[in-house]
Formats: structure tokens, sequence, C-alpha cells
């Protein structure tokens, strides 16, 4: 199934073999193509790719936006502030860590919670606890973050209480510690995707051939050894497509920006994550540094784009 | 099937519909039309921004009693202000299609910060030429010339006071009658000794004796201005490297250590205050009205900040936030009219303002609503009280308010240390004195 | 695939100790026993905030205030509801707002990407690949532009601060529904669509009345992606919206809470916060139960594209 998805290995390999081949094309059906396709791409060239080349230029200049006609190319002088820059480094170590949890979280938890639903036999007692765990993507994401930033309040919340009533006031105290941010707001962004994995992963289960489990018990293997040698090297595709479509979280501004507001980063500015260190210098801040902010969202986009490699690849080797 | 094949051959066959609809329904939508962004507004119809909570108190009444009965002057919208709008504002400016004229709210510690990014226009052509009839009586109008002094930079009036604040105690009367007291103590030295009878009363439902909010301007800030007559040096900087802030400090600190106080961030500071987790901290009048909404009048008092020392008149910390007109705005002339006759001394349209931010959190800055909303006023007794040390205290000027940004910003870290018990008081200030000169330094370019 | 895969260990229980109507649940049940009480668990972790909220907005102050809260209400009130209605305005228009976006956008998508898909699946014509993987590699090209480019995009288009602005960029985001729908006309059977041709019916009438029809699985799996998406959208239209009268519901909410003084004290107050929530998700949580068997298959169904 995962073959299907856009991947951007092959489809760079795919668009190399079109643009050789689009001499020798015959003009066929050209007005009828013209009018099925023209809208659609008329709006994604005006909205989605001009926006992304006229980010790269921007992204080499020092553009303020405020500043009336400042928009001088100025090279890698962003690059070169960048490495001086003290917020930016921390951020991006937030970030990188934020991703981490991010990742664990989703790759692990909702990988149990759909081995534990495709256990069950009866469809519609299973489709109940789909429906449960799909709920917290429905929600707007705002909500969503507003209804965590009660739940985890340390005088009213619920979980304060919890963690009061299990291990003591002290351990409560970390719910107000800077250290807690990240994975506080790694945990709620977690549940807040992970219900579209637990699908994806249920689709990937459910078309496993239970043949093959059968075998494999008759050979003597135990669950454990079934859940490695048959479950996880089988879903290796689906784990490939979540990791793809969760590429963007490098990048994260929004759970932030939405939990602690946009004037305030959290306890010692602990919540500001690279995305929102890059939103507030080109929409809250100063002059509002476009330029500056751009070379920032490059970055983070080519190390995210490094990461996803390192690990596709990783996970490409590793398939049966 | 087969008969929709048919239908393809005649041209003009009725079109049949398709056999499953789309799950798209939602094709037939209502494109409702999408209100775009409006035109540079007529001249004599202005928009204007005010944050939701003064708009619900009173300014979006008197706003519309404005448009009623001045409508010579203009017609203003009122519109409630969402996070982010400043620079919002600023990016209008720069592209030349400002969709608001002025702005109801600027809290002190912005106001400086307003001026120096460019929202704030000044307004003495306005106030002179304007129709409303105090416009061009600012010196006289305040209940303290010191007030008009407070609105004043370099020469110029940029603001319209929209309220005072003279910071009180807060406190829970039942805490105080479990140690003994009837009455709120008026010296530190008291209040040290209450929360030491108080402790063992409390200790075991979690209460702390005293409640201290992060941010200094409230309860730091308050006890400073008891322990110094004027707490900001010539530039407008905190005097955080005299010997009565080192005082104030160090008594916090054996107070914290001792269990006698906590210090908490703003907002988790209103949070337990309302759980009832401290007896008493100091503040704006919000505290006592915050507190009797949970706990009840009678639980929940406002006092006069306890003294330093009894020889000199009693002082408190007072600021002032205030109205402003932006740059570049459609008529700013209408803006300034509408602040002053929502803002002003007399008439039913200030009345509607000034009666709803005194419940509220805030005091008036003329002596006509003084006499007329408070001074009988059972309800707010404790503020009529604490406006009395208005004029022994200093208020908050305009560069203090641009120095006291930068220091709210780079002091924690070496108050934290100093709290921390990783360093002394007077090295933790002389590293924060470091940060504050450089950050000043580059304001001022 | 239930009988077979007994992962987890089974509690073997003798029938006689559960009586007829306890054996009947077991044998039902069995195989998942120790299983359904991890999921349980599991999904605590999914619901337990959301339950959370509810039964805080039905809390009396009492309850709310207490020492040590529980977890749920005994005597539930609806007086956060009235309290939050009261003080919070503008509810209906953010309401409205995000109607007109989130449907507008997911229908102008939907139909857009599948006239393109058709026309990337089944027209020949010159370009015809080179555009369709521009497009689909664009997806991994770095947004270093970001909201920036946008802005000053749709400042030029005048489209900032209107609703029609935001339902044309949501719905620009085509490289993906475009693959789907390619796909999906992709693995069509050709020999429907040649029938049509050849009984004389133009390109679009072959495929308005052969071919959509018969893809209408995995439009609905574009136009459910989209609409969550739209819906729950935040950073863009906070950036292109200026206005409050032209906020969608999140934006509104958010600014309620997020926007206003500290001196706010008295509607920051938890019970009636909870009560903003459980109204501002109620139609959309509706929404999703009322269609869920449709909705959870769909997605699932969609995925395999």
């Amino acid at each position: 199934m995962a073959e299907s998805r856009p991947r951007a290995a092959g489809s760079a390999v795919a668009w190399w073999r079109a643009f050789r081949q689009v001499r020798h094309e015959a003009r066929g059906e050209s007005l009828a193509g013209l009018l099925f396709v023209g809208p659609a791409v008329l709006l994604f060239l005006t909205f989605n790719a001009y926006p992304i080349v006229r980010g790269l230029v921007i992204a080499f200049s020092d553009y303020r936006y405020l500043v009336p006609d400042h928009a001088p190319f100025n090279a890698v002088d962003n690059w070169y502030e960048m490495v001086r820059d003290r917020v930016f480094w921390q951020s991006f170590g937030r970030s990188l860590q934020y991703t981490a949890i991010y990742f664990v979280l989703n790759f692990v938890l909702a990988f149990f919670v759909a081995v534990l639903i495709s256990q069950i036999g009866q469809a519609r007692e299973a489709g109940v606890y789909r429906v449960m765990a799909y709920l917290p993507v429905i929600l707007p994401a705002a909500i969503a973050l507003l209804v965590w930033r009660q739940f985890l309040n340390p005088e009213f919340g619920y979980i304060a209480v919890l963690l009061k009533g299990l291990f003591g006031s002290e351990v409560a105290k970390v719910l107000r510690d800077a250290r807690a941010v990240v994975p506080t707001l790694a945990v709620i962004a977690a549940w807040k995707a992970m219900g579209s994995n637990v699908l994806l992963l249920l689709v990937g289960l459910y078309s496993i051939n239970s043949e093959l489990y059968e075998a494999a018990a008759i050979d003597g293997a135990g669950w454990w050894r079934r859940l490695m040698h048959i479950t996880i090297p089988l879903l290796l595709p689906t784990f490939t497509v979540i990791f793809v479509l969760a590429a963007g979280v490098l990048g994260e501004a929004e759970a932030s920006l939405i939990y602690y507001g946009l004037t305030d980063a959290g306890p010692e500015g602990a919540g500001r994550l690279v995305g929102r260190y890059a939103y507030e210098v080109a929409f809250l801040q100063g002059d509002l540094r476009w330029g500056y902010a751009a070379a920032i969202n490059l970055t983070v986009g080519l190390t995210s784009m490094a990461i996803s490699g390192l690990v596709f690849r990783a996970l490409r080797s590793g398939r049966m | 099937m087969a008969t929709l094949l048919a239908a393809c051959g005649e041209a003009a066959a009725p079109a049949p519909a398709p056999t499953k609809a789309p799950v798209a329904a939602p094709t037939s939508a209502p494109a409702a039309p999408a209100p775009t962004t409006a035109p540079a507004p007529a001249t004599n119809k202005i928009f204007t921004l005010v944050d939701k909570t003064w708009s619900d108190l009173g300014m979006l009444d008197a706003t519309v009693r404005f448009n009623q009965e001045r409508s010579d002057l203009g017609n203003v919208t009122l519109e409630e202000t969402a996070q982010g709008w400043d620079t919002k504002v600023l990016a209008q400016i720069k592209e030349k299609n400002l969709r608001w004229s002025g702005h109801g709210y600027a809290a002190f510690f912005d106001s400086y910060k307003y001026i120096k990014s460019g929202l704030v226009a000044p307004l003495d052509d306005y106030l002179k030429a304007s129709k409303v009839a105090w416009g061009g009586k600012q010196k006289e109008s305040y209940f303290t010339s010191r007030i008009y002094d407070a609105l004043q930079f370099q020469g110029k009036q940029y603001f319209i006071p929209m309220k005072a604040n003279a910071h009180l105690v807060g406190y829970r009367e039942d805490y105080i009658q479990a140690a003994g007291y009837d009455k709120f103590p008026t010296t530190w030295d008291e209040v040290d000794k209450m929360m030491r009878k108080m402790k063992p009363a409390l200790e075991k439902e979690e209460v702390t004796p005293l409640g201290i909010s992060r941010d200094i301007f409230r309860t730091i800030g308050t006890m400073f201005t008891t322990f110094i007559e004027k707490p900001f040096d010539d530039t407008g900087v905190l005097k955080f490297e005299s010997q009565e802030w080192f005082t104030l400090l160090e008594l916090l600190k054996k107070w914290k250590d001792d269990g006698l106080a906590r210090l908490d961030t703003n907002a988790d500071h209103y949070d337990v205050w309302q759980k009832g987790k401290f007896a008493f901290t100091l503040g704006s009048h919000s505290l006592v009205r915050v507190g009797r909404n949970v706990w009840g009048t009678a639980k929940v008092k406002g006092a006069n900040p306890p003294q330093a020392s009894t020889s000199v008149p009693a002082r408190t910390w007072i600021h002032i936030d205030s109205g402003f007109v932006f740059p570049g705005a459609a008529n700013p002339q209408l803006a300034t009219d509408w602040l002053l006759s929502v803002l002003g001394p007399e008439g039913t349209i200030a009345e509607r303002w000034w009666r709803g931010v005194t419940t509220f959190s805030g005091q008036p800055v003329h002596q006509s609503w003084l006499d007329k909303v408070l001074k009988d006023n059972k309800d707010l007794a404790e503020v009529y009280e604490v406006l009395k040390l208005v004029p022994n205290s200093q208020i908050i000027t305009l560069p203090v308010a641009g120095a006291y940004a930068i220091t709210e910003a780079k002091i924690w870290p070496h108050l934290d240390r100093f709290f921390k018990g990783e360093t002394g008081i007077k090295a933790a200030m002389a590293d924060a004195r470091k940060e504050v000169t450089e950050e000043m330094a580059k304001q001022l370019k | 695939m239930a009988n077979s895969a007994t992962v987890v260990p089974v509690l073997t229980l003798r029938r006689r100790t559960l009586g007829e109507v306890g054996y009947a649940w077991y044998e039902r049940y069995r195989g998942g026993v120790a299983a359904r009480l991890l999921l349980w668990l599991l999904l605590l972790y999914f619901l337990a905030p959301i339950i959370w909220t509810i039964a805080s907005s039905l809390k009396t102050r009492a309850e709310l205030f207490q020492a040590t809260p529980s977890f749920i209400t005994l005597n539930p009130t609806l007086a956060n509801y009235q309290y939050a209605l009261k003080r919070l305005t503008g509810f209906e228009i953010f309401f409205r707002n995000s109607l007109i976006v989130t449907l507008g956008a997911t229908a102008l998508q939907t139909v857009l990407a599948t006239l393109a898909g058709y026309g990337f699946a089944r027209l020949r014509f010159r370009g015809r690949d080179l555009i369709f993987y521009t497009m689909v590699m664009l997806i991994f090209v770095p947004r270093a532009g970001g909201l920036m480019a946008q802005y000053e995009l749709m400042s030029f288009l005048h489209l900032r601060n209107s609703l029609t602005g935001l339902i044309l960029a949501f719905s620009a985001g085509l490289a993906v529904p475009v693959f789907i729908m390619r796909q999906a006309f992709l693995n069509l059977p050709p020999d429907f669509e040649d029938a049509a041709l050849i009984d004389g019916c133009n390109r679009f009438q072959a495929f308005w009345y052969v071919m959509a029809p018969m893809a209408t699985g995995a439009m609905m799996v574009v136009a459910l992606f989209e609409f969550i998406r739209v819906w729950g959208e935040y950073l863009f239209t906070l950036t292109m919206i200026d206005q409050r009268e032209l906020f969608t519901l999140g934006i509104g909410m958010a600014m309620q809470f997020l926007g206003v003084s500290m001196e706010f004290g008295e509607f920051t107050s938890y019970g009636a916060q909870a009560a903003a929530f459980v109204m501002a998700s109620a139609p959309v949580a509706a929404f999703f139960l009322a269609t869920q068997r449709w909705f959870v298959r769909g997605l699932m169904e969609g995925l395999k594209f």
C-alpha cells in the first residue's frame, strides 16, 4: 500500500523521466487536458508553488517587512547570524527533543493500540475503540491544546491531583517546571495525531494473512516472536508512511503558540521551539525580519529532510 | 449505466442525476458572500480597538452612547483585540490600509514600547482642536497633577488615562483571624509576627501566608514603594541596587526559606489565590474581586499596604493605563474625541466607563468620579482608602515604563539564583545591572 | 484473525464457576480479557482530557474549588454554560465563518482534485507527467517562505482578511489529493469509459457519468481529510485574518482565553472555560459520532490508496 504514496526519491526519478520524455510526446488531447487539469494546476501554482520559490529568494535576503522597500540580497549573512544566535540553537535543540518524544510516542503507543484493537473479534466493539482513538484527531487544534492546558493546570487540573496522590506534592511541582514544557507539548501533539496512525496501522494489520500467525504458532513461536518476526516486518511500509506524513514536526510552531499564547513562550521561554521562534521573528517581533525567518525555516526544512532520508533508509533496509 | 450511456449520445438530453451523489456533498454548500477588507473608512466613521475585558466593562456601552450623543463628532465602532494586534497594526500602517484609528488600552508597561515601535501618535494638536470640552485642559483635569506628568514624553502628550491602579493588600480574613488578628497589620514587622503565628495554624491545609507574584510590579514592586520614596532613578530604572531593595529582597528570601512565602508566575498566582493556598498578597484590586467571587465578600478583604516605617507618610504603587491614537489613523481627531468623551471627567458617556471599570479593577483619575463613584461606595471602601496614598507616592512615568519592561525581563534569572541561595543579592543585582544597562543602550539607539 | 491470534495469555475458567450467562460472555470475549484491560488503559490517554473537560464544565463552584477535585461530578449544573454563553460573544460568527471556509475549501478542493486526477490518469497530452511529477516533487521541498511568502501573495491579491481568500488558499493544497484521485482513476478498469466514448460521449460526459461515480470512495477520502484539516487550522488563519468578525472558531476561542489581560480573573474561571470548550467542540464531535461508521471505514478504505 505504501508504494502508491508520494515519495521523495521515487518521484524525483519519475520527474526526471517525464522531463526527458516531454519533447517526444504527442500533443494529444491538449484542450481536454487543459480543462481538466488547468484549474487545479493554476491554483496549485499560485498558492503553493510560487510561495515555495519566493521563500527561497527571501531566505537569502535581509528582508524586513516593516521597513519600507528593505529587502537587500545578503547571500549567506542570515546563516552567519544564525550560528551565533543562542536563541536559535536553544530552540532548535528543543525541537529535536520534541520530535524525538513525538515519534517514540507515536510509533510505540499507536502500534500497541492498533495491535490490541486488531485482536478484538467483535466488529462493533472494535469500531467503538477506533472511534475513541480517532476522536482527538477531529478536534480543532486550538480546542485540543486549551483542553490539555486545563487538564494540566497545576491548581485545578486532574493530572496535578494524580501526581500528588501517587508521588506527593514535590513531584506534582513538575507541572510548573520549565523542563516539563517540551515533553508536555510533545505528548499533546502525539495525542492529537495518534488516531490517524492507529487507523493506518490497523489497515496494515487487517491485511496481514492470519495463516502466517497460525503457521508460526504451530512452529511454537510465542506472541513476542510473532510480533517481532511477522507483525513488525510486515508493517514497515506503514511505519514509513507515518514517518513521511509527520516529516514537518521538526518545524512545528502551532502548539506552543496556542498553549502559551503569542506573547509568552512558557516558563523560562521553554516553549520556544524553532518553528515558533521563526514565527516570532517573522510576525511578532521588531521589524518583522522575514529574511532571517525564512533562512531559519529553510535550515529546519533541510534538516528534517536529511533526518527523514536517514530513517527512511534504515526502515527500508530493515524490510524483509 | 446503459441509460446513462444512451444519454450521452443526444446532445440536448437533460442531464440525469449521477447514480451516486459524490460524497463531497458540500459542493453545493453556501459559498456565502465572504466579507473582504473594508476600504479606508469614511472620515467621520472609524473603527477602534480595545481588549474584550474593557469592552465588556463599559467601554462598549460608552461608545454606543457616544454615537448617540455626539453624532456631530462622528461614529465609532469599537472592536475587540486579539493577541498579536500590535504587529498587525504596524503592518497595516506600512501597507497604508490601517483599519483602526485608536486603541482604548495600553498597559503601563507596554506604553513606552508602543511609542518606540511607532504605534502611538502625539495628541497635542488633536487635544487643542478637540470640541470635547476638557481636551485642551489636560493639566488641570486630573485629581493630582502627577498623573498629567506621567503622560508626558519628550514634551508631548501621547496618552489619555483610562484607569489608575493603586495597589493594595488582598487578604483572607478567616486566615488572619486564625492567627488571632482582626485587622491587617500596618507594618512589615507586625506582618512578620503575624505570619509566624499563622504558619502552624494553616500548614496542614497547605496554605502559605504570603503569595508573591513574579510580575515585579505586583507584590514586590508594591512592597518596595513602602521602603523607598522614589523607587526609580533618573533614567527610569527601578533602583535594584539600592540598600532598600537589598533589605526587601533579603526579607523576602528569609520568608521564603522559612516557608512563609511562595513565588508563582502571575497566571499561577491568581489560580493559587482562587484555590485559597495563600493568605494574602499585594497587587491590584482584582485580587479582592476575584477572591470574593470564590470565597464570598465576608472572607476576602482589602487593606492599605503595610509600611516599612511609621515615621513617613504611607505610600503604595500607582500606575496609569491609557488609551491612544495610531499614527496614520483615518481620522485621528475623531479617535481623540472618542477617547476624551469616554474617559472624560464628566457626562453620561464617561460615567458608563468609570462606573464599570471601578467595579472591576482600576480607579478613576478625575476628582469628579472619585467623589461620585467611590466616596460613599461601601463595597469599594478599601479602594477609596488606598487612593489617599496617591499624593505621597511616585506614579510610573513613561520612561519608567520603558525601563520597567527591560528590568522585568532581565532581573529574574538573577533573582532566581539569589532565591536558590546560589549567590548574594548584591552580586546578583550587579550582574543584572550589566544586562539592563546593555539593553537600555540598545533601546536608545 | 481474532481466534487465531491469542496474543495475550487467556485465563481458563470453568463453565460452572461462571454460570450460563457468564460462560456465554466468556466464550464470546475469550481471547482478550487482558488485551481489553490493557487497551482500555491506553484508550484512557485518548479520552481522559475530554471526559475531564466535560465533567469540569458541569461542576458547581464548590466542586471546582475544593482542595482535591474529583474526576467526575456528582451534582451536575449548567451554571457554567449559562455564564459562558453570556460572556462568550461572537461564538455564532466564529462558527459560521468556520463552516463557510471548511465547506467551501472542501468542496472546491474535492472537485478540482477529481478533475485533475482524472486528467492525469486518463488523458494523453503533452507534458502531462511532467506537470504531475512537478506537483508531487514540490511536496518535499522545504517551505522556507512559510507564511511570509503567502502573506505577500495574499496581500497582493487582496485576499487577506477575506474568507474567500482562506477558501482559495486552503483548497490549493492539491498535491496529495490529486495524487490520490489519479491513483483511484488508474485503478478503475478502462472498459466502461471506452464503451462510453464509442457510444458518442465526449470526454467530460464520460468522466461525469461513468468514471466519477465510480471514484466516490477516493473523493470522500479527499473531502474528509480536507474537512478535518481546515476545521482545525490555526496558524494560517491567524496570520491572514486581522478582524475579529472574520475569525474562525479555533482562533476565536483561543483569543477569548489568551488575548485577555490578567485582571480578567472572572471569566478565566475554570468551569466556564470548560463549558466553552465543550460547546466549541460539540458540533464537530456530534457530526463525527453521527457519521463515524461511514467516516472511519471511509478513512481506512481511503488510506489504502
